[in-house]
Order: C-alpha cells, then sequence, then structure tokens
C-alpha cells in the first residue's frame, strides 16, 4: 500500500521534473556590448558594486587576505565591495550547471578560481564569460604574453577566459632532524625509501598533489617533452609511462604499508607527517613549510626540496561565471590582482609565487620583491622557478590516474 | 433542564452504534443508563454533549434542537471514567477552568473554586500537584469540576468505576448529596445494577444502541419490558409448560404449577431469583 | 542493586564515549604539534583563537546568521509537524497515511540527488541565493524527523483533555493551548531540537540553496576540516556545538517557562 503511494507520488515528480525542463529560453549573448566597452567605462560601470569570488575555502590565510587586502585595495581604489566566498570547485561547477539548466541569467557568482580539468570543462560547456582577458590593461602591463602559462591551462587553450592568478609548484619537505638527506631524483628517492622502510608514502590517486607526485616520477623516468601533445589514449600513455609503471611497483615494497594502500588525500598525508608516521610530505604550495613552521604546525628544522631535473608546476586562474550578475566589477578584481602590488601582497603574505613577469617590474617593483622574507625551511623564487617543469595536458591526468590505480596499487 | 431524544442515529467508522435512541429526561431528574459493555452507553452521552456528530435524529434541551451547537456551546459536561484532570493544572485551577475560561477574574475564580471543593469535601487541596491526590480525591475534583460549570445537564460516565468498594459508597452518596443540593438534571452510566437501582429517579437500560425499558427502578425490575432486560437484571429460570384454565403447569414433570392470567397455551414460565441481583 | 550497578557503569562508560572525544577537540583548537606517540600536544598556541576572533571569517556574523536560520527551521518545522499531526491523528483527515509516507520521502532521496533538483526548482521560483530558499530546504530535509516525532507525541497525548475542555467550554483552539500543548512540551522541545540541529549541520543543501551567499557555520567550518587544518577544524566545532547547546538550553528555559505559566 504505502510502497505503491511511494512509486507514484516518485513519478508525480518525475513528470513535474520534465515538464519544468527547456522551460525557458537559450540565454542571452552575454555581456555584448561589455566586450567593446572601453577599460575606463567598464571601471566606471564597476564603481560602487559588489564583487563575488567564489573559490576553496581551505586555507584561513588566503581567505584572510582575500577578504583583507584584497577587499580593502578594491575599495580604496574602485569602490568596489569585494567579497570571497569559500566553496569546493566541483560545488561551484554544480551550481553553474543547475542555473545553465534553469536558465538562469543572473546568477550569485562572479569569479570563480579555477584551472585544469575544471577549467576545461567549465569552458566546453559553456559555463564561463569570455574572452576577457585581453580588455585587462595589466595583462599587458605585467604578464608574460609568451609565457605557456598564459596561453595553456594543462596545455589546453585558454582564449581569454581566465587570467592567471597564482603560481603552484609541487616541492617535497622533510625534518631534517629526523631524515638530514633529500633525495634529488627518482632514483635517490628510491634509495630514501628503501632507508625509511615504511616511512614514506605519497597520496593515493586522483588527489591532486599525489596525481602531480606521480607525474613528476613519470617525468624524472619518461622525460617531460613527449607527453606536451601526446594523445589521451589509454595504450598510447601506458607504453609511454612503463618504465615509469616499473619503478613505481618496485618502490611499493618500502612504502608505507608497503603500498598495498596509500593515505586517501594529501590532508592525510599531511597529517601524517605532523604525527612523525612518516618522514616525507609533499605539498603543491611551495612556500608551506615557512607557513608551517610560522603557524607551528611543522617543527623549524623542517626543509623543502625540489629534483634537480625540476618539478611540476602550474598555474591557477580566475575567470568569470557565465551568469555573473557583475562582470565588469569582476573585470576589475581581476586586472587588481594580477597587477604588481596586489602580487607582491600575495607573495609576502601567502607565500605564493606570483604571476608577474619579473621583467616587466620596475626597479622598486622588483626591490620590494625580493625584500620580502618567505621564512624558515624554504627555496627561493629563482630555485623554484630554474626547477620548474610544465604540466601535461589536462585530458591525460585522468588516464594516468586510471593506469595507476591498475598497475601499481599493491602491486 | 429538559432533555429530549428522538430517534438518533449515531455511525462511527462506518458502524451503527446508536439506532433509532429515543430518550427523555426531566428537569432535574436523575436517571441511571444500564447496559452491557458495547451497547453505545458513552457514545450516547458524547454525542449529548456534542463530542460526537448526529447522524440522524434529534437531541433537545429545554425545546431547543442542539444538534448543531458545538460542544463547548453546550453546557452539558460529562465526567468520564478516567477523569480526565489537566495534570499541568493544580486542583484548584482545574476546579476553576470552567470559571476562566468564562473570564471570571483569578480571585473570584479560586474563591468559588475552594467553595466547590468544599462541597466535595476537598478544602485546603488547593494547591495541590493532581498527581499528588488518591484517586477518589481526584474524583471528587473532577465532580467539582463539572460543577463550577453550571452544567444544564450533567453526564457522568461510570464515574465510580476505578474507585475501591469503601470508596465507591462514599462518592455514590456524594453525588446523592449534590444532586438533592443542586438538583441538577444528571445521567449516569453504570454497569453496576445496584448502583443504577439505588440512585437514580428513573432507570433506561439500553440494549444494541437503543433503549429497551425506562422507568423506576421497581418498574424495570417487577415489570421487566422483555426477556432481555428481565435476564439483565437477574438469574432467570425458564420453565417449559402449557397454561389452561387460568392455571400453568410444568412439562418436566417437577409438578410446578401457579396461578396465572394468560390464555390457554404453551408457555414459558421465568422465574426470577431475587436476592443476589448483583453481579 | 546489581542492575544498578551495571547501569551506572553503562552511564559512565558513555560518558567516557562522549566527554573524551570532546575535551581532545578543546585540547586541539590550542595545540600547535601534536606528533605521535604523545599523550599530550608538544607545542601550545592561541592561533586559532585569534584567526576565529579577529580573522576575516566574521564569526559573530555568521554565527548569528546560523542560529537564527536553525531556530526559524526549528519554529517552522515543529509548526508545521505538529499541525500535521493533529491533522492525521486527531482529526483523522482522508489521506493520512499518503501523507505520513510522503512525509518521510526525503529521507529516501540521496541529498546530493535533492539538493540539485532543489536548486533548479528555486531558481524559476527564484528564490535561489535566499534565506527564504534556504530555509525551504533544510525545512524539507527536518520535516520528516519532525512529523514523525510529533506524530507519535501527538497519538500518545490523544484528544482526550481536549474533549474534556470542550464540555467546560473552551472553544477549540483554546482547549488546545490550556491543556493539550503543555502535555505535547517535551515533544515540542524534541522536535524543535532536532529540526535545530538538522539545520545547523546541513552543508550540501545550504550551499545549493545559498549559493555561498547565505553564510552559516556549517558552511565556513567544512572547507577547515576537508583541508586537515585540525586546529582551526577543532575550534570550529566546539564553537559548533556549544552554540548549539545553548540554544537547546535556551529552548528548554522557554519551554519550562510556558509550562509554568
Amino acid at each position: 500500500m504505502n510502497k505503491k503511494i511511494i512509486a507514484l507520488l516518485l513519478a508525480v515528480m518525475m513528470v513535474f521534473g520534465l515538464a519544468a525542463c527547456g522551460s525557458k529560453g537559450a540565454e542571452e549573448p552575454a555581456g555584448t556590448d561589455l566586450a567593446s566597452a572601453s577599460w575606463d567605462e567598464i571601471v566606471e560601470q564597476a564603481k560602487g558594486t559588489d564583487v563575488a569570488f567564489y573559490g576553496w575555502g581551505g586555507d584561513e590565510n588566503r581567505n584572510n587576505w582575500l577578504n583583507g587586502t584584497v577587499a580593502d585595495y578594491l575599495k580604496e581604489n574602485y569602490d568596489i565591495n569585494f567579497e570571497y566566498i569559500g566553496m569546493d570547485i566541483n560545488d561551484i561547477l554544480a551550481k553553474l550547471t543547475s542555473e545553465k539548466e534553469a536558465g538562469e541569467e543572473t546568477g550569485s557568482i562572479d569569479m570563480i578560481w579555477i584551472n585544469g580539468e575544471n577549467f576545461y570543462t567549465a569552458k566546453e560547456n559553456g559555463l564561463l564569460y569570455g574572452p576577457f582577458t585581453s580588455q585587462l590593461p595589466n595583462m599587458e602591463a605585467y604578464i608574460d604574453g609568451d609565457d605557456p602559462e598564459t596561453l595553456n591551462d594543462f596545455c589546453k587553450p585558454i582564449d581569454g577566459y581566465e587570467a592567471p592568478y597564482a603560481k603552484a609548484q609541487m616541492v617535497m619537505y622533510n625534518d631534517s632532524a629526523v631524515t638530514p638527506e633529500t633525495p634529488k631524483n627518482a632514483d635517490e628517492f628510491l634509495e630514501y625509501a628503501k632507508a625509511n622502510k615504511g616511512k614514506v608514502t605519497y597520496p593515493a590517486l586522483p588527489d591532486f598533489t599525489g596525481s602531480a607526485f606521480v607525474r613528476n616520477l613519470i617525468y624524472e623516468k619518461c622525460g617531460w617533452e613527449q607527453f606536451q601533445t601526446m594523445e589521451a589514449d589509454k595504450a598510447t600513455v601506458k607504453e609511454a609511462i612503463e618504465p615509469a609503471l616499473e619503478y613505481l611497483r618496485e618502490l611499493n615494497p618500502y612504502l608505507w604499508n608497503e603500498g598495498k594502500t596509500f593515505p586517501a588525500d594529501s590532508t592525510a598525508l599531511d597529517q601524517m607527517f605532523q604525527d612523525g608516521e612518516v618522514v616525507m610530505d609533499m605539498s603543491y604550495g611551495p612556500f608551506t613549510v615557512a607557513s608551517g613552521i610560522a603557524d607551528g604546525t611543522l617543527p623549524e628544522t623542517c626543509q623543502t626540496f625540489v629534483f634537480d631535473n625540476g618539478t611540476i608546476g602550474n598555474t591557477n586562474y580566475m575567470a568569470i561565471a557565465f551568469d555573473a550578475p557583475n562582470k565588469a566589477g569582476a573585470m576589475v578584481a581581476i586586472n587588481a590582482i594580477i597587477s604588481g602590488d596586489i602580487q607582491l601582497t600575495q607573495y609576502a603574505e601567502l607565500r605564493e609565487l606570483p604571476v608577474v613577469d619579473q621583467d616587466k617590474l620596475s626597479d622598486d617593483e622588483k626591490a620590494a620583491f625580493d625584500a620580502v622574507d618567505l621564512g624558515k625551511g624554504v627555496l627561493t623564487q629563482a630555485d623554484l622557478l630554474t626547477h620548474r617543469l610544465p604540466e601535461m595536458p589536462a585530458d591525460l591526468v585522468p588516464v594516468i590516474e586510471e593506469i595507476w590505480a591498475e598497475e601499481v596499487v599493491g602491486k | 433542564m429538559k432533555l429530549e431524544i428522538k430517534d438518533l442515529n449515531v455511525e462511527l467508522n462506518k458502524n451503527r452504534i446508536l439506532n433509532g435512541l429515543s430518550l427523555a429526561v426531566r428537569e432535574g431528574e436523575f436517571v441511571s443508563l444500564l447496559g452491557p459493555s458495547g451497547c453505545g452507553k458513552s457514545t450516547l452521552l458524547k454525542t449529548i454533549a456534542g463530542l460526537i456528530p448526529v447522524s440522524s435524529g434529534t437531541i433537545s434541551l429545554d425545546g431547543e434542537i442542539i444538534n448543531d451547537v458545538p460542544a463547548y456551546k453546550r453546557n452539558t459536561v460529562i465526567v468520564f471514567q478516567e477523569m480526565r484532570l489537566f495534570p499541568n493544572m493544580t486542583v484548584a485551577e482545574n476546579v476553576a477552568y470552567p470559571l476562566k475560561i468564562k473570564g471570571l477574574d483569578k480571585g473570584t475564580r479560586l474563591k468559588r473554586a475552594e467553595e466547590l471543593l468544599g462541597f466535595v469535601r476537598l478544602e485546603g487541596y488547593g494547591d495541590r500537584k493532581i498527581s499528588r491526590i488518591s484517586g477518589g480525591q481526584q474524583q471528587r475534583v473532577a465532580l467539582a469540576r463539572a460543577l463550577a460549570a453550571e452544567p444544564r445537564i450533567i453526564l457522568l460516565d461510570e464515574p465510580f468505576s476505578s474507585l475501591d468498594e469503601n470508596l465507591r459508597e462514599d462518592m455514590r452518596q456524594l453525588v446523592r448529596d449534590l444532586h438533592k443540593r443542586f438538583h441538577m438534571t444528571t445521567i449516569m452510566v453504570t454497569h453496576d445494577r445496584q448502583e443504577a437501582l439505588s440512585m437514580a429517579d428513573r432507570v433506561a437500560v439500553m440494549f444494541d444502541g437503543h433503549i429497551a425499558q425506562i422507568g423506576t427502578p421497581d418498574e424495570v425490575m417487577g415489570n421487566p419490558s422483555d426477556e432481555r432486560v428481565a435476564e439483565y437484571f437477574g438469574s432467570n429460570a425458564y420453565v417449559k409448560g402449557i397454561v389452561r384454565n387460568g392455571v400453568f403447569t410444568a412439562s418436566d414433570g417437577s409438578g410446578l404449577t401457579c396461578r396465572i392470567d394468560r390464555p390457554d397455551g404453551e408457555y414459558d414460565l421465568m422465574l426470577n431469583v431475587i436476592g443476589n441481583v448483583k453481579e | 542493586m546489581r542492575n544498578s550497578r551495571i547501569l551506572s557503569f553503562i552511564l559512565i562508560l558513555t560518558a567516557i564515549i562522549i566527554i573524551l572525544p570532546a575535551l581532545v577537540i578543546l585540547l586541539w583548537t590550542v595545540t600547535g604539534r601534536w606528533p605521535w606517540p604523545g599523550l599530550l600536544p608538544e607545542s601550545y598556541t592561541l592561533r586559532t583563537v585569534e584567526e576565529l576572533l579577529f580573522g576575516s571569517s566574521g564569526l559573530w556574523k555568521i554565527l548569528k546568521s546560523s542560529v537564527i536560520l536553525a531556530t526559524a527551521v526549528a519554529v517552522l518545522g515543529t509548526v508545521i509537524a505538529l499541525m500535521t499531526a493533529r491533522a492525521t491523528e486527531i482529526y483523522r483527515i482522508r489521506g493520512r497515511k499518503l501523507i505520513s509516507s510522503a512525509s518521510i520521502l526525503p529521507l529516501i532521496v540521496p541529498g546530493t540527488v535533492f539538493a540539485m533538483g532543489i536548486q533548479v526548482t528555486l531558481i524559476r521560483i527564484h528564490l535561489n541565493d535566499t534565506i527564504t530558499g534556504v530555509i525551504i530546504v533544510h525545512l524539507v530535509a527536518a520535516l520528516p524527523y519532525c512529523i514523525t516525532i510529533m506524530m507519535d507525541m501527538t497519538a500518545a497525548v490523544g484528544s482526550s483533555l481536549e474533549e474534556q475542555a470542550a464540555v467546560l467550554g473552551a472553544k477549540p483552539l483554546r482547549g488546545f493551548l490550556d491543556v493539550t500543548l503543555p502535555q505535547l512540551l517535551p515533544g515540542i522541545l524534541s522536535s524543535a531540537s532536532m529540526a535545530y540541529i538538522i539545520s545547523y549541520s546541513q552543508y550540501f543543501t545550504t550551499l545549493m540553496a545559498g549559493g555561498g551567499k547565505v553564510k552559516t557555520l556549517a558552511l565556513v567550518m567544512f572547507p577547515y576540516i576537508q583541508s586537515g587544518d585540525r586546529a582551526l577544524a577543532s575550534i570550529y566545532a566546539a564553537v559548533f556545538v556549544g552554540s548549539a547547546l545553548i540554544v537547546f538550553f535556551v529552548f528548554e528555559a522557554i519551554i519550562h517557562r510556558i509550562v509554568r505559566s
């Protein structure tokens, strides 16, 4: 009896759902006048408006910097009320997808913190507004237009749909009081794992950091160049990374829990490192150690290191939502964030690699960047940038993750 | 107040509970409603009070048909078997509740409540919690509360059945005294024949949703209208036999004979064993 | 005698199971580093307290909006549940079974699916990214519990006291308020508390319906738990539990006051 009723109700709801689908027409060709507006007009239009920037909210320092330093700067210079709202990128994309589906024309998200695969899917699905970066004066004034990371995001063309926000780079770190040595390449890393049997591991793929670490080891074993243009075909990729897969399997017996399982994510690995359960940790934030020491979550004897051949670096970006209520405001805010001033505060307060082109900075600006005290246990910006390798194409990443799960875990 | 019920039918969940019931109660009269359980006694009280809607027929008080008058306007108070005292109120607050509804001020209410508690011999219990008094005391509070409403008719639904025997007698006396003092039209449901016969002006016997007989205790006892009523009042025996020339002779060979003023024919003679009318 | 011993043992065990982790959370709020296998943290810091009080998170604003939102859900949820329970249990309206089974439907549909679907609906009725929208969504999540509690409670209390009040001259609403409501208060308290805690801890539905514009403690807390900042996650957890407890005490105090008056 009751089951029947429930089935009936579900049916009714489904019918409603279907009927509601496609009730609204296509959205207007967004911001046609904005695309042809001059920069002065855009700034004028943005005056006195609210801008909502959505992105990952798990870093208190970044939240404070955005809602403090950046917000104050935008209020003062452009009369913009800027607010950062913490939301996971998957949730942001889910929200935008629903809005697109429902035919919403004015959503609530102005700017999005995004990169890689997420950017690729968002752009493909029309969730982003653009192209807009060519209208930002600071793209010309501060950003290196020829830098592959300005043109491509995980080897996928940006086409003016996002502007660089900060640079990240894979780094590793350990506690010099526990293990003084730092492996300089994959082979040394294997030796290091042997010497510290059961106390080394990396986060299980598809964790962002774990995945980058494995790609880094693939670069070590197979070189990086061939992947830049490789097609995302499983057989091709598998053949190309075979030496690396062999290496990873050889590594397994010396890892934590003998490589049968891996920590669920980088958070878990961080906690294991903080708890002394493992001797080495890794991060996509090159200055993580300095923040950790300053916070007191890491001991002062921690040190950062990279492989001699370099580690993968990527850039994360800012995009504008297709249904952003305030596209002009978002453009002004993005333009401000890529300025030397704000990039300097990001470097100083958050210890993030800046996206500005050092050659485009004035002497004063350069001096200001050089004067930043990065804190303890980290590598210099120059050290990092000279040991920086490009990312793989976004569509190779899930393929590698799949192969890893089949060929490496527990083998 | 005069109560008159005509051809009353009541259905609950599609079951007919009251079936063409008619009953007239005179002003100031004390009527006991007697009958086996499930015959519809409680339903009748609730219908009179307006808690159960009438399917057909009429109920009138002093000639005014009250079928559609909501319960709260009827002023026909039921004292339920399980007393239904309000546990969130004290004894005095319970008694004063009908006065509170009428909008009397607190002082007047409490004074009147204390007075009514005096009538039921509960002076000084006003501040007690309901859970802190005995069952018999609770029953008296329920009575006092009903009196406070100054009802046009008071309906007692097996008021003493939850009390033990000595308390019951006490309460019967109290109810009789109160009836004498206030002269209130009263209907009391009971399944205790002794109680019904000893307390009431008239006794109404109910079977299957209608009144089988109504009359004074003597009438009902001495001249039952049919077998069921008679049987309800005593341990009866039947003797088969024939009447010839005004004399009944048992045909079972027991030799029992008696004079009887009936035409000749076959009869069942009913013997009523008086002296143990109680169940 | 022996029973009471076992009982007190169980009580103590329960207390330990609940209190010990709570104490650990409190300790974590001021922990700098706590490497294994130390029994106590290696270093202490007031970083999280500073962040909470002086950071950009705007604790008081968020706390205020969370409490107002959850209280609104608690009150509305309980009132709706009470009315539903009265309709089905006392007035025995037609289709009671349909109503009671429909009321638990939200428990059957997975939360994520529900959140995504309701977001599209809210956009269509222009309630997305509004507090009203979030209240509606939270209500849907809370009502199955509220209705179940209130139905059981209403069935247990019944209408006998109201009948008594009616024959004594009380109009239906008056009778309900004077005699039935006080009996229902324990149920009302559990229903309100339940709805409160459900609303208070909603993450995904708040995110989808509120679009980040409606901020709650759960919304701010969740990323810190996810990012593994244990100290910050702990202090938010402490604020979360503490504020919920305070609200429950206030609920209870209000209810007690109603009972007494």
